[in-house]
């Protein structure tokens, strides 16, 4: 019935929006990457974010972490409306009664104001604060859980200048990490995934080498063609011994090198690694990139590396387009609270970072904050650091309000509200302005107009003067809103080596069996409202395939040592804090370590982010103005609970079943069929399909594939699926359409890692068509296995039938529970049905994006192609390890590829003729003599043994 | 010959005259304090059914221990139980009757009932496993506008097919034998309530020679539908798991042996049964040891028989070279599930052993502990086919372990519960021995002096 209000149909349509057809609009990404993006809206709300494929960081990818922002926008717990804390009780005020507030404080408080931000880049975002600093003589400082400021630091002892270098991943064919993790978790990690993925690509024979000297089982580690298991630090030694070995090759340049040797025989590598990676290294000088940890002496070899490999001014880029993607520093932030306690500052300002979380207790922000007289918070939520601000004024997400980023320098982007506010709320530059102006200040404050028309003027005054092919002003800033970017890098010059002292780098710390701590970043959750998503939250880790919590990584050795198994609660003490968290045994680990990851254990982030594992931020040390992560003595003690780990993963290994293939590189070469097995000639008693029009196929590479699950993410978004909460997971019903299987070979203590996303398999021959009751699920025409929601009754037989178990099932109602909580069903995507309790659903192969991009081929009256659409996964897949089209069209990408002879199908001995082909693993590694997975294969697969306690 | 053959297992105590009041007269008095307690006990256990079956119906399939891989566990393993119960049913109606083995008449009638009870709570397990129970009729060939129709190749809707039709023909089969009685009781009743209802259960029996030609010629004919059904049932519901392509499922040996398991664990829980319906209701002399003796050695035939198949399974896996079958095999006994399959081996295959010696199988306590162990045995059967085959399966990452939820087990004794409640309300409203057949089956008074002499 119609509501008896005055209701208006809707006949003058709103410009631009049209019933059902998406619009895509231009962006930049608002968190300290600054990737370009794609904000496809549909009816005036954004509902999924997609790389924007002309931006030179993203290349139309987008990692898992940065799709899932959308769901932050929607976020039912950020503050809907201006708070003031009142005897310690939140009380609602108005914007007006907030700014003449805060106005008259900041007047009286001018010169003693601090700005506390996280890392901002773009030119107007960094002017308004310059500017609102300027006005009221405040002070600006940065600082984000992660700094980098180690690397910034090496670099200006390296070269001078404080320039924090740009990576060219796309231009490396050998990399060499020290402790460092580029594609987890590096501060431009998208753009480096997508740079390292287009030489995994084995063309003319050649692919890229990865090399990791580390301690623990990063992303990057565990993509590694080869690795070095050492102890933390160690790795300085081993890039130390590499670069004595380098100057004896003749590397230019004369450079002091601490002695490290005999390096092998401490670190227990096998005699002659050192000299043969040198020689590897030596081989791609000027073509390779070395990468150091987050500690000075890590990024000082790393540097010194780089230098004598001619790297410098070629893939690595100091002065050209240097990052401008870190600005946090340590030292500021102890200098503000200095002044704090000082009492120098009356007036904090916060917004976009959360000291309060990612400071270890005892650097005391809390009891600094409290020094200041007025503390002002202009973050989306009351958080960590919200929560010491007596005016908590909401900002917007960067989905609804105006911004610009760079990046690199020379490359902008302006961000485009694409949505209005969905909250009582305004940018915090917005505010900064509006503060000014009610304070009537000059400079800032005789500003007329809002961020809105700040953001156009600093263009045009700033970006728009630098363009000097640029035409008038508007249409100058209409290009750059709709290609998303302005590009003005310039090509980068070696820049001089200042060949810093490097005789007091860290000695070799071998602590015999105590234990040591590593604190590392999550690829997935940083300190923002990002602990407080869901989706992200209940994604597995890409190399422990465990949700909804972070744990303590013990290698097995470690942990059989301890008596410590998975899901056993422990409390981690170090540098006099104590945290508990879950065990997690990482085959692959050092033995010794305990590595545990940040951006868990948030007090105040959200109903879904509280209290969800351990803030290892406290177990950290400040040190030298850095984070001391690595290395410190840590003890460990049994609570004695025992909660079973949420691990998607069931077992893994594949026990000799022909589920992966792997290679070693140099096997390939000689045998491009190495790693295969023997397969028998397959007789179906079925009549086969016949396709008379198109066939749709997928291929997955298996050697580009570095298990990064920013296809999860896009498969979620695109597919509105569900979050099913760690008690579900628990219970293995995660409804992730897409996965990816993480296998481990070889031995238990060393293995190897193999990345397989597995989907649908669009069987030919599909086990789960034959036995369904109710035929709601069907073979297309076109190949495609499709599930019918309104005809499923929910036997999952199905599910049974289905070797590959890529069918999930709504045990409860799951999406309703999901997605009720408003605003969050604002996301969901109306192309696709949303699933009730008790029905089957899959992969479709984005069924929707196929009926689109034949709709565009119909339109143009021509066969289909392959740049007519992609799915959901395969669009966003940063090293694009999956390629999806017509294997009915010959000169599709992925009928070329079907006859690769890396080409396989995973169990195909069961016949299913799966529609997706898997290509070899590769490993650009010596083929090892007892390498189990080479040689011996064309006997059929391994014995295999029931095998205990593998199992979780 | 059949005359004297019979004799035997009925005891010589019984007059002709004495037959209808023995058998009417549990319908007749007030139902004893033991009868209630049992009854309320049932009833008891099928509002835990009921209750459960309230949760599932609102909160979905997710209250139960499911999940991937295993999208079956209680549910079928539940299903499989009480379809492999009804069959001892049908083959002592249909099978012996057309053998002419005579000794079925005393336990037929109830051995039908307990058909009927099992098909009826086996039913509710796949109508309610579904995930939308509220348009489970889908699995129906149903014509309608919709365009929608079911899919004749999936074992599933032969299963319904199967089993509805088992359904059908058992009730109409127990239905037909029970008419004469019927009309006996109608006949003796006391109150017109009582005349009436048997009345009109009677359907107007008269005990001509034309209505006995018609009975004898429909009862020939319903026992031989029955007698294809009871390998064909079981056979289908076999097909389940064995056109399926899971490795443990997978296998041509299922059919057989499902029935054999079936037909084992269907005598088992007759004897359950008897034994207690023979002493409560003083039937002894017409169920007499000997009929029990006679069962149990059905019971160690069809527990040698499974025994054969178990055995059978693991050499072709074996021998099959199939690296994931071989692998459920080595699973079954060394994984996580094992205990399951211990129990299965030790209760199906050793325990009915004991059953080669006479003493043992006419031991009215040891009988009636091993048939509770032969059904603990085949229900552990269907929960190994199901879970332990599903919880291992292709991909090593899916593998995962099944533990089942306080709703599991609820259900299940809401099974149990409905079983027991309808039998013991048919114990109490029908003739639990066949009058009709039983007067047959007595002496002729002709013989009755020559029997002295052999004796």
């Amino acid at each position: 019935m119609r509501p008896a209000q005055k209701i208006i149909p809707y006949i003058n349509q709103p410009e631009e929006i049209m019933l059902g057809v998406p619009n895509y609009y231009a962006s930049a990404a608002g968190g300290s990457q600054g990737n370009g993006v794609l904000i496809k809206t549909r009816e005036g709300r954004p509902i999924k974010l997609e790389g924007n494929p002309q931006h030179p960081l993203s290349k139309g990818k987008l990692d898992a972490r940065g799709q899932y922002e959308i769901f932050n926008l929607y976020d039912p717990d950020r503050l809907t409306g201006p708070l003031k804390m009142v005897g310690g009780q939140p009380s609602v005020l108005s914007w007006g009664t907030a700014d003449t507030e805060i106005a008259e404080k900041l007047k009286a408080a001018r010169g003693r104001i601090a700005v506390l931000t996280g890392t901002v880049h773009g030119p107007a975002r960094n002017k308004v604060i310059a500017d609102f600093c300027q006005s009221f003589e405040a002070f600006h400082y940065s600082y984000d859980g992660w700094t980098h400021h180690a690397a910034r630091k090496a670099q200006e002892m390296s070269y001078g200048g404080t320039s924090l270098p740009s990576y060219h991943f796309d231009k490396a064919e050998y990399i060499l990490c020290l402790e460092a993790d580029p594609l987890g978790t590096g501060y431009s990690s998208l753009e480096w995934m997508a740079g390292f993925g287009q030489n995994r690509h084995v063309k003319n024979n050649k692919m890229s080498k990865l090399v990791s000297a580390d301690c623990g089982t990063t992303v990057t580690a565990s993509n590694a063609d080869e690795r070095f298991r050492m102890k933390p630090g160690m790795s300085v030694q081993f890039g130390l011994a590499i670069a004595d070995a380098l100057q004896g090759r003749g590397a230019p340049g004369k450079h002091f090198i601490p002695r490290v040797s005999p390096f092998e025989s401490e670190a227990g590598l096998k005699p002659g690694s050192i000299d043969r990676i040198a020689t590897e290294l030596w081989a791609a000088r000027g073509k390779s990139i070395v990468m150091g940890g987050d500690t000075l002496d890590h990024q000082l070899v790393a540097c010194l590396l780089n230098e004598m490999l001619g790297n410098e001014g070629v893939t690595v880029d100091g002065n050209g387009a240097p990052s401008n993607q870190a600005y946090g520093s340590v030292v500021g932030m102890q200098d503000l609270m200095n002044r704090l306690n000082n009492g120098q500052i009356d007036v904090v300002i916060t917004f976009g970072t959360n000291p309060a979380y990612s400071l270890p207790e005892s650097a005391g922000v809390a009891a600094a904050f409290g020094k200041a007289s007025t503390v002002i918070h202009l973050g989306d939520r009351a958080d960590e650091t919200g929560r010491l601000a007596m005016y908590l004024l909401p900002g917007q997400h960067w989905l609804e309000s105006w911004g610009d980023a760079e990046p690199q320098v020379g490359l902008y982007s302006v961000i485009q509200p694409s949505v209005m506010p969905l909250w009582d709320s305004r940018a915090a530059e917005e505010s900064l302005i509006k503060f000014a102006q009610v304070a009537g200040v000059s400079g800032l404050g005789t500003f007329v107009g809002g961020w809105h028309e700040y953001v156009m003027e600093t263009w045009r005054t700033n970006v728009y003067k630098s363009d000097v092919f640029a035409a008038d002003f508007t249409s100058f800033w209409n290009s750059a809103l709709r290609d998303g970017f302005v590009d003005l890098r310039v090509a980068p010059t070696p820049r001089t080596y200042l060949s810093p002292d490097l005789a007091n780098l860290s000695t070799l710390r071998n602590s015999g069996g105590d234990l040591q701590l590593v604190v590392v970043p999550s690829p997935h959750v940083t300190e923002d409202g990002n602990a407080n998503n869901a989706w992200l939250l209940e994604l597995p880790h890409p190399v422990g395939r465990v949700s909804w919590t972070n744990y303590a990584n013990l290698a097995p050795k470690t942990a059989s040592k301890l008596g410590l198994r998975d899901g056993d609660y422990i409390k981690v003490t170090a540098n006099g804090a104590t945290i508990e968290v879950p065990v997690h045994v990482q085959p692959g680990d050092v033995e010794d370590v305990v590595t545990i990851e940040t951006g868990w254990g948030r007090k105040h982030v959200g109903r879904v982010g509280d209290n969800v594992g351990g803030n290892a931020f406290a177990l950290c040390a400040i040190e030298n103005g850095m984070l001391r992560t690595m290395g410190d003595p840590v003890s460990i003690e049994k609570t004695g609970r025992w909660e079973e780990l949420p691990d998607v993963q069931g077992h893994n290994y594949t026990e000799g079943r022909p589920i992966v293939a792997e290679a070693a590189f140099e096997e390939y070469l000689k045998n491009p069929e190495a790693g295969k097995w023997h397969e028998h000639e397959l007789v179906s008693l079925w009549p086969e399909h016949e396709y008379k029009g198109n066939k749709w196929g997928m291929v997955i590479d298996q050697t580009a594939c570095i298990g990064c699950n920013a296809c999860m993410a896009a498969c979620s978004v695109e597919n509105n699926i569900p979050v099913v909460g760690v008690g579900q997971i628990r219970l293995g019903r995660e409804m992730h359409w897409i996965r990816i299987d993480r296998y481990y070979s070889g031995d238990e203590h060393e293995p190897e890692f193999t990345y397989q996303p597995m989907l649908c398999q669009h069987c030919d021959n599909a086990p789960c068509e034959t036995v369904c009751p109710v035929v709601a699920t069907v073979h297309s025409e076109e190949g495609l296995n499709m599930q019918i929601y309104n005809r499923c009754v929910g036997t999952r037989y199905c599910s049974n039938n289905c070797p590959y178990k890529v069918r999930r099932f709504n045990w409860h109602e799951y999406t309703f529970a999901a997605y009720e909580p408003h605003p969050l069903q604002l996301v969901l995507n109306p192309e696709v049905t949303v699933r009730e309790k008790g029905i089957m659903e899959k992969c479709t192969f984005c069924q929707q994006r196929i009926r689109e991009g034949k709709e565009k081929a119909k339109e143009m009256n021509r066969p289909i192609t392959d740049a007519d659409f992609k799915t959901a996964c395969q669009q966003t897949c940063p090293t694009d390890a999956i390629s999806f089209g017509n294997t009915n069209n010959p000169d599709s990408q992925v009928s070329q590829m079907k006859k690769d002879p890396r080409a396989y199908n995973v169990i195909a001995e069961v016949n299913t003729r799966p529609a997706v082909t898997y290509f070899t693993k590769l490993r650009n590694r010596p083929t090892r003599d007892t390498d189990p997975y080479l040689g011996g294969h064309d006997a059929g697969v391994g014995e295999m043994q029931p095998k205990e306690g593998g199992h979780h | 010959m059949s005359a004297p053959a019979t004799e035997q297992f009925l005891s010589r105590d019984i007059r002709l005259g004495h037959v209808t009041k023995d058998i009417v007269a549990p319908t007749e008095r007030m139902p004893s304090i033991a009868w209630w307690i049992a009854f309320l006990t049932a009833s008891g256990m099928v509002g835990i059914g009921v209750v459960v079956i309230y949760i599932l119906l609102t909160r979905g399939q997710g209250i139960f221990g499911l999940s991937h891989p295993y999208g079956w566990a209680f549910d079928i393993t539940n299903f499989v139980f009480w379809i492999g119960i009804g069959h001892a049913g049908t083959l002592i109606s249909a099978i012996l009757f057309l053998l002419r083995q005579k000794w079925r008449t005393a336990i037929n009638r109830s051995a039908e009932a307990m058909t009927i009870f099992a098909v009826m709570t086996a039913g509710i397990f796949p109508l309610l496993h579904t995930g939308r129970q509220w348009v489970a009729y889908w699995l129906v060939p149903l014509p309608n506008d919709r365009l929608l129709w079911v899919n004749f190749r999936s074992p599933l809707l032969w299963d319904v097919f199967a089993v509805s039709t088992y359904f059908t023909i058992s009730l109409l089969f127990w239905y037909t034998g029970l008419v004469p009685d019927f009309a006996t009781m109608r006949d003796k009743a006391k109150n017109f309530l009582r005349k009436k209802i048997y009345g009109a259960l009677s359907l107007g029996w008269t005990g001509s020679m034309r209505d006995w030609n018609h009975y004898e010629k429909a009862y020939l004919l319903f026992a031989g539908m029955s007698t294809a059904l009871v390998l064909s049932v079981h056979t289908v519901v076999s097909y389940d798991f064995a056109t399926s392509i899971i490795p443990g499922w997978h296998t041509t040996i299922f059919p057989p042996y499902f029935v054999a398991g079936a037909i084992f664990s269907g005598f088992a829980m007759v004897v359950t049964l008897l034994v207690f319906m023979r002493k409560a209701f003083s039937l002894e002399h017409y169920i007499t040891i000997r009929h029990l003796e006679l069962m149990n050695k059905i019971i160690l035939l069809t527990g040698m028989l499974v025994g054969y198949a178990y055995l059978t399974e693991f050499f072709i896996a074996w021998y099959s070279e199939n690296p994931f079958e071989r692998y459920v095999f080595m699973n079954r006994l060394t994984g996580p599930f094992s205990w399951a399959f211990y129990i299965m081996f030790f209760c199906n295959v050793a325990v009915p052993q004991v059953f080669w010696f006479k003493k043992m199988r006419t031991s009215i306590p040891i009988m009636f502990v091993i048939s509770i162990l032969v059904n603990i045995g085949m229900w552990f059967e269907r929960f190994n086919i199901i879970v332990s085959s599903l919880h291992r399966d292709f991909l090593p990452t899916n593998w995962d372990n099944f533990s089942p939820t306080i709703y599991d087990f609820g259900w299940t004794i809401g099974a149990f519960g409905l079983f027991l409640t309808l039998f013991l309300l048919f114990v109490r409203v029908f003739p639990t021995v066949s009058i009709a057949e039983i007067k047959h089956s007595l002496p002729k008074p002709a013989d009755t002096s020559k029997e002295g002499t052999h004796a």
